[in-house]
């Protein structure tokens, strides 16, 4: 449908342009709420199949018993009932790019003009043998909140003081580049009060790892001993799991855990594949200025799922792509003025209960990448009192960013 | 022959100061800018303070790290020098020189012919954007020397 | 009291005659001694400042480590195998304490 065909019918209220989201994450549901709030002549579909999301970030702080899992969960609500936003409880089945078409598992078939998908991230399969869908049960990853974080936690309340934990930490690229040393930081914070013989242990797929001095200056100085470290390259890279062992196979050595996480490698979510978004990285091309996809016309992909250049993987950067993303979709259906797209990213990590570094990045999108423009990192030698004040800035930060999301 | 050598380490400036002022036969202090203004210079004056011999710079030793790394804390490093480590003829030792660092001396490893390779591979901090210098010593006495230039974001060495 | 833990990566069984990799890594913090505390105070300088390995008692390779080695210093470095025996890794650290492993190769 062209722009011109678009808005005098918009005009006369009839068949508005209908944008189907998919995906009720932080992308998704920002993208819904700003297609919304951004004209009256779009009408936009949310489908998600969870009635609640729960968000990653900040996971970390309920695995440390810093916060209740309760305060991470997030209804649509005020999507459906202030910014009139169709919200869906269902999962995709399919998506016909041709007859642009999303049809659902509830039997329901919904015509759209554009898509904009935020499926989040998918394991690789096979990628560490054994680590099947039975396996997480035993071994969770918690790498998506909810009931995984939930059994995660319960593990670590059980297991006997002195014992090991095992973190398995994935290869690059991947969700929250210091998703993994935050937990092994946070979940150190747990040990030291409750478990003050316990053991962690990060197995690495990579060599280095995001902020390395910042982190491990941290557990240096809150946790003196208790974390190891050791890169793919000492160990050979993680092959497999022994679920009944609780066993980590690694190119060499075997690591046995009392509790284990891993956090295998990723890929973009499932459909992102079905719908065949995704190019020979596992990821999905799309274009800067709009995040529309490089492979499927009308299709967008935003979040972690898009291969959004040097972006890092993060519940900020799917916020800023969306809005991207939103005023892209409005320029082009309803002739609203085009921006020059800004993205951000912003990120609270926290080291211990009074101990935050955050990170800051400007990007600029460029017509085949996302370059960064400009970023700040905190720095190892901060004083106390910044990493307190930073702590106190994560939970304003963490109020207003889901506000703006889902409020 | 592979007995650690447990010196204190130096500064860049030091070395460069007692080489200006070896070299000048006066007071170093005033030749500090001169020596510093020719970079490739340095290197050779630096290696030369620090072992008594003009280094040569050779294709046999192969120093690879990578051209840009995002953190100074943990840069990787391999070195390979081509050599048939008999007895006739083998690697002594490599050190392993960082000029930019605030002390300058990294690493030296220490082979043995018929039982040690002359190959290793470790991870290194560099406080900034800088030639990092391998100088091999042959077991004739020989020096000889090869550069890689790393750039790094950020300071590993704070 | 926090002991690092020495861990090496070594086969079993070479041939005669063959290069083998030995991997060897110690979760150590490397402190420089360049660094100040949030008093404005020093904090000393505490590395691992020598690494050797013996086969069969003699040594066969070393190196000495200064300030600008990683954190967790990791080596990787290459042996001949010459007979079966006994492989010893010993890392020294400032001020004296010691940390050693010990590993058996068949060669056949």
């Amino acid at each position: 449908m062209s722009v011109a065909a678009l808005r005098p019918q918009a005009a006369r209220g009839q068949a508005r342009a209908r944008i189907i989201v998919i995906g009720g994450g932080v992308g998704g549901a920002t993208a819904a709420k700003y297609l919304a709030l951004g004209s009256e002549a779009l009408d936009v579909t949310l489908v998600e199949p969870k009635a609640r999301y729960t968000s990653c970030f900040f996971s970390n702080l309920y695995l440390a018993g810093l916060r209740p899992l309760e305060s991470l969960t997030h209804g649509y609500e005020t999507l459906a009932q202030r910014y009139r936003v169709n919200v869906v409880q269902d999962s995709v089945a399919a998506i016909d790019p041709v007859a642009k078409n999303v049809s659902l598992e509830g039997g329901a078939n919904l015509s759209y003009d554009r898509v904009v998908l935020a499926p989040g991230i998918g394991f690789k399969a096979g990628s560490i043998e054994g680590y099947d869908d039975a396996a997480m049960q035993i071994m969770p990853h918690a790498w998506s909140a909810g009931l995984q974080t939930s059994l995660l936690r319960r593990q670590l309340e059980s297991m006997e003081d002195g014992g090991v934990f095992v973190l398995v930490a994935p290869p690059d690229p991947f969700r929250c580049p210091p998703g993994p040393y935050e937990r092994a930081s946070l979940i150190a914070y747990y040990f030291k009060q409750y478990k003050p013989r316990a053991k962690i242990l990060i197995l690495d797929a990579k060599d280095s790892f995001f902020a390395q001095d910042v982190f491990e200056d941290g557990w240096n100085r809150h946790y003196p001993g208790m974390i190891e470290w050791l890169p793919g390259q000492f160990t050979g890279g993680i092959k497999g799991v022994d679920v009944k062992g609780r066993m980590i196979k690694t190119g060499g050595d075997t690591f046995k855990a009392d509790v284990a996480n891993v956090i295998p490698a990723q890929e973009a979510g499932r459909l992102a594949h079905q719908a065949h978004l995704v190019d020979q990285s596992g990821w999905c091309p799309i274009d800067p200025m709009t995040f529309e996809s490089k492979l499927q016309p009308g299709i967008h992909v935003i979040g972690d799922a898009a291969k959004a250049g040097n972006m890092a993987k993060s519940a900020f950067a799917s916020n800023s792509q969306a809005k991207v993303c939103a005023f892209a979709i409005l320029a082009a259906l309803t002739g609203s003025e085009r921006f020059v797209p800004h993205l951000f990213n912003t990120c609270f990590t926290l080291l211990a209960s009074d101990d935050a570094v955050t990170s800051a990045i400007s990007y600029s999108a460029e017509p085949d990448t996302i370059k960064i423009n400009d970023f700040f990192l905190s720095k190892v030698g901060d004083s106390a009192e910044t990493r307190r004040e930073a702590v106190r800035e994560a939970d304003g930060w963490y109020a207003a960013f889901t506000h703006d999301i889902f409020g | 022959m592979v007995e650690g050598t447990k010196t204190a380490n130096f500064t860049r400036r030091a070395l460069l100061t007692a080489a200006a002022a070896a070299g000048a036969g006066v007071a170093g202090g005033v030749f500090i800018s001169q020596v510093d203004a020719g970079d490739s210079d340095d290197d050779v004056a630096i290696v030369k303070q620090l072992t008594g011999k003009t280094p040569v710079e050779s294709d046999r030793i192969h120093l690879v790290m990578p051209r840009t790394f995002p953190n100074g804390y943990t840069v990787p490093l391999s070195l390979e020098i081509d050599s048939p480590m008999t007895e006739a003829d083998h690697v002594r030792h490599v050190r392993v020189l960082a000029p930019h660092n605030p002390l300058i001396e990294v690493a030296r490893f220490h082979f043995v012919p018929r039982r040690s390779e002359p190959r290793v591979s470790t991870r290194i901090r560099l406080a900034e954007p800088q030639y990092v210098l391998a100088v091999v010593e042959m077991n004739d006495g020989a020096l000889l020397m090869n550069k890689t230039w790393v750039e790094v974001a950020t300071n590993g060495c704070t | 009291m926090f002991i690092p833990t020495p861990r090496v990566q070594v086969p079993s069984t070479a041939a005669n005659g063959e290069i083998f990799q030995v991997k060897a890594l110690i979760s150590h913090r490397m402190e420089t001694g360049l660094r100040r505390d949030d008093q404005g105070d020093v904090i000393p300088r505490n590395i691992i400042n020598r690494f050797s390995c013996r086969y069969n008692d003699v040594i066969v390779f070393g190196v000495d480590l200064h300030e600008a080695v990683a954190a967790n210093p990791y080596l990787e470095f290459y042996l001949r195998a010459t007979e079966s025996g006994r492989l010893e890794f010993v890392w020294e650290e400032d001020g004296g304490h010691i940390y050693a492993l010990t590993h058996q190769l068949t060669v056949g």
